[in-house]
This record gives structure tokens, sequence and C-alpha cells, in this order.
């Protein structure tokens, strides 16, 4: 069992979590955030496995993983 | 001793343990005497890759609570100004020598005064000040360099050691001090890793400009509360004097046998020597205005100190000028024809 | 669109397994947004460093020097003791630090102008002295802060303000390769070219940042870590993009790997 938690405020969405994530858990979302961006969020959190290959790819430290 | 020896064994007395140095004429003996000194004390000497490395290297060691000091000639210390703008910046203690010689540009390697406007209206950039002490003698040299690391500790602001090339290379006898403690006391603004306390930050950038500005404004308090208590000059003969010589450095020296002889011919001639150039005596000149008749400011350079002899004087008395520059020393002749002349036009 | 998670909720634990945090924020890394731009590399090295210095139990010890350029506030993210240095003159800083104190963990965090332009002098004679310093040397091939002028690593024919044509060779001299240029004196002991532009070469480049440290601790000497980072704004391209330059243009020219071991 495994999570991450994308701080939404923080992402500036650069976009790089999206792109090395290896199981497609994460992608831009629809919504802005407060930055004006589409942030990137959490989309099929059953395939995370804690990787945590997004959270070392942040340069903002915008995501923590949890196994 | 040399001017230049002394200036060096005086900072190793008063606990100056990292010298970074690099080599122009006329201040090698300093790097010399500092690269044989230093590890006998148990100090570290560095010959720097360039004026620029060394006063940056003197940051460096400010910022972890050393005791450090740089020398140079005045190309050299024209080098060092943006360093000296970040140390006043970052309130960092530290002692710069530069052992004045003439210029502008590569100039010559005799003695000169004309870095007065470098030395005291801050030659790099914003609004800073440093102490800028000037000796006339080697032991006064000796004696303006320990207190020179007092006055940098004491203020957290950099120290100017005013020399010249016959100051350096001069042989007087001196009394040397006792050697002080090497330990600098602690000091709580001090880079000494984050043990058991916040983190420390050095630094002189504050992009906010309201922040800036009150940055700015705690220098200035900084340097009211300098020139009320650190001002030095020294009036020889002056209290019933008519002319008024102003002169310091070596300058200072020549005066004074003019003023004695002078003296001797019954003729009403005085000396006041500003020993710190920064903060400049400016009320105690001022006074002297009151009794005077005229000011003849000497100095080796196209006339710098004479602008604050002025502002000094404010009009009530005139302010004459004579200098020799290159590296042209004044003679004492010289003086006593200037004395002269200046007498006929005020009789 | 499911968008459970985003919200920073420890009451989502699980009942039956207990939940570890396994990457989050290094206690010396304070928890601020950072000024950097999107996908800039400045926001991953700040990271890696301060994760390597809590790994390594260094906090209370160590002294960074910021440079002049994006990083110059470095201040602002680090949590430990944290120097300002002028533009070019960190390793002449460090010098004076390590010599005074040298029990403390001194680095220097550089661009490539703050390294390579203005500082050369001070880089090559700090390692050429062998002075017990780490460098961390942030390559992203343009000048930032100041707006997308050339720097001394900008690419033969990469465009920027001041090389509005492209850099011409014959004319601006070609990129500067640091390690190499350095790796023939003694004092020098560790010297490793890094990139950022996959997580793979984020791992390698910390493993890298942390033997430049380990190098200091033991007194080995002399150690500088080139990174090859990525300027989205300035190259003008997305961060996927630069990533992709980094991979394209920049590793061809300068060549990842450990220059010199001791």
């Amino acid at each position: 069992m495994a999570r991450v938690v994308v701080q939404r405020d923080r992402c500036k969405a650069c976009g790089y979590c999206v792109a090395f994530c290896p199981k497609s858990v994460l992608a831009m979302s629809n919504d802005l955030n407060i930055r004006g961006v589409h942030y990137a969020c959490v989309v099929d959190k059953d395939a995370c496995t804690g990787c945590a290959i997004c959270g070392m790819v942040c340069p903002d430290v915008a995501i923590e993983v949890y196994r | 001793m040399c001017g230049n020896d002394a200036m060096s064994e005086a900072a190793v007395r008063a606990g100056c343990r990292y010298y970074f140095g690099y080599p122009i004429t006329p201040q090698n003996e300093v790097t010399a005497y500092m690269a044989r000194r230093m590890p006998e004390v148990g100090g570290t000497f560095i010959q720097a890759e360039s004026e620029i490395a060394a006063i940056n290297m003197v940051f460096g060691a400010a910022a972890v609570g050393a005791r450090a000091m740089t020398s140079s000639s005045s190309p050299g210390i024209s080098l060092k100004q943006e360093g000296i703008s970040y140390l006043c910046g970052c309130e960092l203690p530290a002692v710069i020598a530069n052992v004045v010689r003439g210029g502008p540009g590569l100039g010559s390697i005799g003695p000169s005064q004309a870095d007065y406007f470098q030395a005291t209206r801050g030659g790099g950039h914003g609004d800073y000040r440093t102490i800028a002490l000037a000796p006339s003698t080697v032991q006064e040299l000796v004696d303006l360099t320990f207190l020179a690391f007092g006055l940098t500790e004491k203020y957290r602001n950099p120290a100017l050691i005013l020399s010249d090339g016959i100051l350096g290379q001069m042989m007087e006898p001196v009394t040397l001090p006792d050697m002080a403690d090497a330990e600098p006391p602690p000091k709580e603004w001090a880079l000494t890793g984050a043990k058991n306390r916040s983190p420390r930050v050095i630094k002189s950038l504050y992009l906010d400009v309201t922040r800036l500005e009150k940055h700015n404004f705690k220098l200035r308090e900084k340097y009211r509360r300098i020139e009320e208590e650190e001002t030095r000059f020294e009036e020889f003969r002056m209290r019933d004097a008519e002319v008024v010589l102003v002169a310091y450095g070596s300058v200072a020296r020549i005066c004074r046998a003019a003023v004695r002889q002078a003296r001797e011919a019954g003729e009403k001639v005085g000396l006041f020597r500003p020993i710190t150039v920064w903060p400049f005596p400016y009320e105690a000149l001022a006074r002297a205005a009151d009794t005077a008749r005229l000011f003849l400011s000497l100095e080796m350079s196209l006339g710098q100190m004479v602008e604050d002899v002025k502002l000094a004087v404010a009009g009530r008395r005139p302010v004459r000028f004579y200098g020799r520059t290159g590296g042209c020393v004044i003679a004492l002749e010289e003086v006593v024809k200037e004395i002269k002349k200046l007498r006929e036009e005020i009789s | 669109m499911m968008e459970e998670g985003n919200e920073r909720s420890r009451r989502e634990r699980p009942q039956d397994s207990p939940e570890r945090n396994v990457l989050g924020r290094t206690p010396s890394l304070k928890d601020v947004p950072t000024h950097f731009c999107a996908g800039c590399g400045h926001g991953i090295v700040h990271r890696m460093i301060a994760e390597i210095v809590d790994e390594l139990g260094i906090r209370e010890r160590v002294v960074g020097i910021s440079p002049v350029g994006c990083a110059v506030i470095g201040y602002d993210y680090w949590d430990f003791d944290v120097s300002e240095a002028a533009h070019g003159r960190p390793p002449a800083v460090a010098t004076g630090m390590k010599r005074a104190r040298p029990d403390l963990i001194i680095f220097t965090y550089q661009g490539d102008g703050d390294l390579a332009a203005i500082g050369t002098a001070e880089l090559i004679h700090t390692a050429n002295r062998g002075e017990n310093i780490t460098i961390v040397f942030v390559n992203n091939a343009v000048y930032g802060m100041t707006g997308g002028q050339m720097a001394p690593t900008t690419l033969e024919e990469q465009v920027t303000k001041t090389t509005p044509v492209g850099r011409i060779v014959s004319d601006c001299g070609a990129p500067l390769k640091v390690p190499e240029m350095i790796s023939p004196f003694p004092g020098t002991k560790y010297l490793a070219r890094t990139a950022l532009n996959s997580p793979k070469n984020i791992m390698t480049a910390k493993r890298c940042v942390k033997k430049a440290f380990k190098c200091q601790i033991d007194g080995v000497g002399f150690s500088l870590v080139e990174i090859l980072s990525p300027c989205p704004t300035y190259w003008r391209v997305s961060p996927l993009d630069a990533l992709k330059w980094i991979e394209e243009k920049m590793i061809p020219y300068f060549p990842l790997g450990e220059i010199k071991t001791p």
C-alpha cells in the first residue's frame, strides 16, 4: 500500500512527476491552483507503488510519499 | 623597525592571526613579514591570487569570527572596494592597510596622499564609511594598527590604516604593545555552525527596499556613534596660531618641523593634525577658525583633504592649499616658503 | 478526474498497516515556497544538499556560501548557517572560512557565471591550493537572474540575449569544461559532472555530491561537482523539453562521470 500527497498550491506544474512516474499515478489537473497553473494530482491512486520517483524529481518538494 | 614591519607586528600583537595579501610595492615587506611571522604564532598567511581574492578571504575569516587583515597599495585598494562595501554592508570586522603610492593608474611607487577621497568617502558603492586612521610616525603606525583591531571589532565595521610609501619604508625606534589574547571574543553573529542555536545569516542583500533603508539607517547610527566617540586629532602650537597648517600622515611631520622653525622666528603658526581622517575632526577644526586667520592644507595630492578643511572652516577664514603629487615629497623649505607667502597675505 | 490524495491529510492513514513517510521535506530545508521558476534545477539541488547535510548529520557544523545569481537567497531556504559573497568570490570566502575554522564543513553553491566567468581566478587558485572545501556547481548554460545572457558554458549556436544569432566560437570562445580544466591540479581530489535530466541521473548527482561532502569531512581535499541543470525560462522551452535538451545537447558536450577520484 502506497500513496503520494501533492501539496496543490506549492506545485508549479513543471510536469516532471507526471512524466517520470512509472505507473501513471499522476496527471495535470484540469483545475488551477493559487498560482494559476494546472497542478499535478493523483489520478490512479491504486497504481502507486511508493517508488518515490515523483517526490525525488519535484523541484518544489511538493510531494510526500507514504508506504 | 621599518614602518611596514612594525605595522605587521602590531597587527600580530593585536591578535590578528589571519593575513591574506598580494604583492605590490611599496608594501611587499608586509607580505614577507607575515609569511614568516604568522606560522610562528600559529596564524595563517596566504598569498592570494589577487587583491580581490585577498579581501574576500578576509570576508570569509571575519564571517566565522576570526581577526583578519589584508594590506595593499593604491591600485590594489581600488580592487578591494567592492569587498569593503560588502564588509560594511554585512557589518564584519576587518583591517585593511593602504600603503599609498602615486597614482592614478599604475602611477609610481613614491608616497602619496591621493587616496584620501577613496578612504574617507568610501571608494566602493553605497552609503558606508570605513574608520580611517592616519599615523605620521612609525610608533603611531604601531599604536593605530593595534587600535584598528579594537575599533573594528567594537563597531563591526572595517578599519583602514592610511600609511604611505615613505612611512612604510622609514626606520624608527618603536615600543611594541604586549601580545593580546589571540582568541577573539565570541560573537553572537558569527557563522560557527548552527549548534544549539538557530542558524545565522551573513548578508547585505535586502530586496525589500524599505528593509534596506532601515538597514542603512542602522549603519548611519553606527557611523554617528563612531563620529562622536572615535574622532582623533592633534593640535601643535595652536593656541595663538594665526596661520594654521592642516596636514596628516608623513606630511604632518614636515609641517611640525616648519611650525617649530616658524615659532623660533616668532611667527604664530600652528599645526592641526587629523589622526582619524574619518571621522574627520570638523568640530575641533571649526573651533580653531574662531581665532586663526588663515588655514593651509598641505597634502601629497592635488588637494583632497582641503575640501574637508573648507567644510570645517565654513567660509569663515581663507583656506589655501599646497601640495606635491606623483610620489614627490613636500620639502621643509617649500612649507616654509608657503608660510612666508601666506603671512604676507594676511599682514 | 480523481483528485483524492491532494490534500495534506495524515488522517487518511489506513488503520490496518502502519504507514511511514518515505519521502518528504528534510529538516534542513525550510518549509517555504521558493522563487525558482517551474522546472528549475535549483529546487532539486537545494533539496539535495539539505538531504545530504541531514543524512551526514552535519547541520550543526556546515556553512554554505550563496552566489550571486538565481540562487542568491539560499539562506531563505536552508536551515543552517549561510553567508552571502560577492559575485565570483565564494571560493576565496570559503578559503578564509576554512582556514579560520577547519572543523566547519564549508561549501559553495555557484552558477556558471559566478564560478567560471567572474570567479575563474578564485576557482582555479582555490582548487590549486587544494583547499578542503566543496563546490557545488550548477551549470545551466545561461545567466538566469539577469535575464538570459551568455554564460561561459553556453553551447555553440545556443541563442541567448547576448548571442542573438547563437554563440559563435570564433568570437566568444568555446564553452568551458570546468572539472576537466582543474583536473590536472594536484590539489583537486574529487571532481564529477552529473545532470538532473532523469531520476537516475538525479540519484547519481546526489551520490556524487554526497561523496564530495564526505571527501571534505574525511579531510581528503578539494571537491567539485558540476550539475547540468534545466533553465526552461531562458532556454525558452517547457520544463520537460529542457530535460530533453540536457540529454540531447548538453551531455554530449559535457560528458557525465567522475572526472577525478581520490
